[in-house]
């Protein structure tokens, strides 16, 4: 049956995981690999590994309030994703500052690290661990949706219930924040690393 | 490439188990299908919204002292009039374990369990007095030091005894850790699982490479019985992480027949909803909260004739009566008690 449909778009698979709820999976292999990451990323695989789950049982349940104006589900994901981590800020906390103390990141797999990337790596990594505990809450969303996630202001505004220009005055703070902990590199600026 | 660019390339990915559980849990929410609820009537809330302190497991503790797991008594359970599944039961119950915290043990501490154990004709005579106890036992995290039980004296219940708990069944000197611990439950318990699924999937018994003498010590009935007799050692007086916990309900829920109680009561005389099979003329039940399916205990209901007992005190020995039994605190400490 679900051959005859078409399940092109994110919104065609939650439109039609309503009156077949198994085709909600159709979502979850597109987009539950990026999700983990973004939630290892933040709190580390020990955690995204139920969460990741998670996020998707809460979108399989939350699939009625989808809007279906939305062709791509990834923001709505990321919303519940970062939903689920505000839960745990305090453990993001913990997970950043233990990298930037200790240099060891747990959601790096080090078999995909040669030597030398590593320990160049590990030097900046500490240093952005510690900067990114230091922010406070909402500019840790915006500006990992933005740089992890990949959204746009008003993706991410619309996933935080909050407004577009909330969004850029909180993502200018954490940049500002960033650069200052890190002797003035933009975290997001792809001119200064390569 | 951005520095915060970089800091995500290196993520791994999730393992393709990983990818695999949680599209087994996204599949079996899928599948439990919600039937009409009937028109709701306002009534009295029977349930305040006031946070319970968790009996059954959740605590984690620091190296120096403990923290006790609130839970919440909120969630999505079985609403009045709705008939729920036991795959749906069991599926709910290992995802809200998930969600429970992980204690983390070092290998010379010891965990600590407090538990109550009723017994007694209560279910079939309701309201005659019954037995109870409370139990603690300390045990070593990697088994390589005596525990301790302690509870009411035999002979003299009012007074509580001490006894040392060690295995005296193993050889002296074996590898840690010892089978049994915590940490050989941690490695073993997969492996267990996987022999329980096999034989309920085929019928056959491989050969086990554990020694957890209790599942497969009992005698041979249907698969499906065995498979549901066989991991409820594992959530008795015991700690298993919630991450283990949730695999074992996981596991239950794929075996067939099991019947749901949503009227049903655990040994502290909480509702809950319980899920059972029958098996040698006693059914065996697993009990859940209402609304969080949080696990709460199990019971053993006994369904043949009933020995003419009035007190009921102690035990009887060498008769049968039912049982229930709840977990009240888990918790990692250092030293035995003086």
């Amino acid at each position: 049956m679900t051959a005859e449909v078409d399940l092109d778009s994110d919104t065609a698979v939650i439109e039609h995981s309503r009156q077949t709820p198994e085709a909600f999976a159709v979502l979850y292999d597109r987009h539950a690999p990026a999700i983990y990451r973004y939630l290892s990323r933040r709190l580390g695989p020990d955690a995204a590994d139920d969460l990741m789950a998670e996020t998707f049982l809460l979108a399989f349940r939350q699939r009625d309030r989808y809007d279906p104006a939305r062709l791509d589900a990834r923001p709505w994901l990321y919303g519940i994703a970062t939903n689920l981590i505000r839960q745990h800020w305090r453990r993001e906390v913990r997970f950043l500052r233990a990298i930037a103390r200790l240099g060891i990141d747990p959601a790096v797999s080090p078999a995909d690290e040669d030597v030398t990337a590593r320990v160049a790596a590990q030097g900046s990594r500490r240093e952005l661990a510690a900067a990114l505990a230091r922010l406070n809450r909402g500019q840790r969303d915006v500006l990992l949706l933005t740089a992890w996630g990949e959204l746009s202001p008003a993706e991410i505004g619309a996933v935080l219930k909050v407004a577009t220009g909330t969004v850029h005055s909180r993502l200018n703070r954490a940049r500002k924040k960033m650069r200052e902990a890190l002797g003035g590199i933009d975290p997001l600026d792809n001119e200064r690393t390569s | 490439m951005s520095e915060l660019k970089r800091m995500y390339s290196e993520v791994a990915p999730p393992s393709p188990e990983i990818l695999a559980e949680g599209r087994s849990r996204l599949l079996a929410a899928a599948r439990e299908r919600p039937r009409p609820l009937p028109a709701r009537r306002a009534r009295p809330e029977r349930h305040g919204r006031l946070l319970a302190v968790t009996l059954t497991s959740a605590v984690a503790a620091a190296a120096a002292g403990t923290m006790v797991i609130v839970h919440g008594q909120g969630g999505d359970g079985p609403r009045q009039g709705r008939t729920v599944s036991a795959h749906e039961v069991l599926s709910r119950a290992a995802a809200a374990a998930r969600l429970e915290p992980e204690l983390k043990p070092r290998a010379n501490q010891y965990i600590y369990v407090r538990s109550q154990t009723s017994w007694g004709p209560g279910t079939i005579s309701p309201g005659q007095p019954k037995g109870q106890e409370q139990r603690q036992t300390w045990l070593s995290v990697d088994g390589s030091k005596p525990g301790l039980l302690r509870a009411p004296c035999w002979s003299q219940p009012s007074k509580t005894c001490d006894s040392p708990l060690t295995n005296q069944d193993g050889p002296k000197n074996q590898p840690l850790p010892v089978p049994g611990s915590y940490l050989w439950q941690q490695k073993e318990v997969p492996k267990l699982l996987k022999q329980w699924r096999s034989r309920l999937d085929h019928g056959s018994t491989p050969s086990p490479t554990g020694s957890m003498a209790a599942p497969s010590a009992r005698p041979s009935g249907s698969a499906a019985d065995e498979a549901w007799s066989a991991p409820h050692d594992l959530l008795g007086e015991n700690y298993l992480p919630p991450r283990l916990r949730a695999q074992v309900f996981d596991f239950l829920s794929d075996v067939p027949g099991a019947k749901v109680d949503e009227h049903a009561t655990d040994a502290l005389g909480r509702p809950g909803i319980a899920v059972s099979k029958i098996r040698y003329g006693t059914r065996e039940e697993l009990v859940f909260d209402r609304k969080t399916y949080r696990f709460l205990g199990s019971r053993s209901v006994h369904l043949g004739p009933k020995a003419k007992i009035t007190d009921w005190t102690r035990q009887p020995e060498g008769s049968n009566f039912d049982l229930m039994f709840s977990v009240l605190d888990v918790k990692v400490v250092s030293r035995l008690p003086t």
